[in-house]
């Protein structure tokens, strides 16, 4: 009884700390990915270009 | 019948004064860093007779059982010492080897079951501590497992390591975990208020 619990208890600290570990890589790759689109969107949405610098209508 | 009970009772009561000795020498040695954090420490409220009294508290224990808490003592100072492993203390030797050394003279002197299962409880009960002290112990400080290793991490840890020294000793366990768990219960009574 004891043994099956320490090996249950085991099997979760291990699928916990994997699960933990390639949801933050994933996490950070989507952040990649998104992060730029929506600084650029929010910019756009301020009447400006992230990127080029040039305003797009005056306020 | 009437022996059983004794000799439970007599345990239980040794588990208890050496949880003391070892409280009362970690505050000793830990006066300044709660200091600076605030939190009560007994060496603050018994001044520098703290320390006679831990001595104290593990002679009576030893006398009690010394085949109980004599493993329990030396499991805790190797486990306090293997949380400092890179500092070199006034011995000359690092953390860690102080804590292997105190590790193996405790297998000389009491057995690998003892020790193995003193080791394994002790290291599973510093792993609830942190646990539970994750939000007040200091960031900086990077003693705190939990902090290290993460809250979850350190909480199945600390079940794991909790059933393997049930497994290690199942006749001692059940004594050595009620009396822990009073000592500790009583503590944070005690500190509620930090």
């Amino acid at each position: 009884m004891l043994l099956i619990l320490t090996l249950m208890f085991s099997t979760l600290l291990i699928g916990y700390y994997w699960g933990k570990h390639d949801g933050r890589a994933e996490g950070y790759k989507r952040a990649a990915a998104d992060i730029p689109i929506l600084l650029r969107e929010n910019s756009l949405e301020q009447g400006h270009c992230l990127l080029c610098k040039s305003r797009m209508f005056d306020a | 019948m009437s022996f059983a009970i004794f000799e439970t009772a007599s345990t239980m009561i040794a588990v208890i004064l050496c949880s003391i000795a070892v409280k009362l020498i970690d505050d000793f040695l830990d006066k300044e860093i709660d200091a600076c954090a605030d939190c009560k420490n007994f060496a603050n409220l018994l001044g520098s007779g703290v320390i006679v009294y831990g001595m104290l508290s593990l002679s009576l224990a030893a006398s009690i059982n010394a085949a109980v808490s004599l493993p329990l003592f030396l499991a805790s100072y190797s486990i306090g010492m293997f949380n400092d492993f890179k500092k070199t203390f006034i011995s000359g030797l690092s953390g860690m080897h102080e804590s292997l050394l105190i590790f193996f003279l405790g297998v000389i002197l009491h057995g690998w079951h003892s020790m193995l299962f003193s080791l394994v409880f002790i290291f599973s009960i510093q792993l609830f501590d942190d646990y539970l002290d994750i939000n007040t112990d200091q960031p900086a400080s990077c003693r705190n497992i939990a902090q290290r290793i993460g809250k979850i991490e350190c909480l199945l840890l600390a079940i794991i390591t909790l059933l393997i020294s049930w497994q290690t000793n199942e006749h001692l366990f059940p004594v050595v975990f009620l009396s822990t768990a009073i000592f500790y219960s009583s503590l944070l009574y005690y500190q509620k208020g930090r």
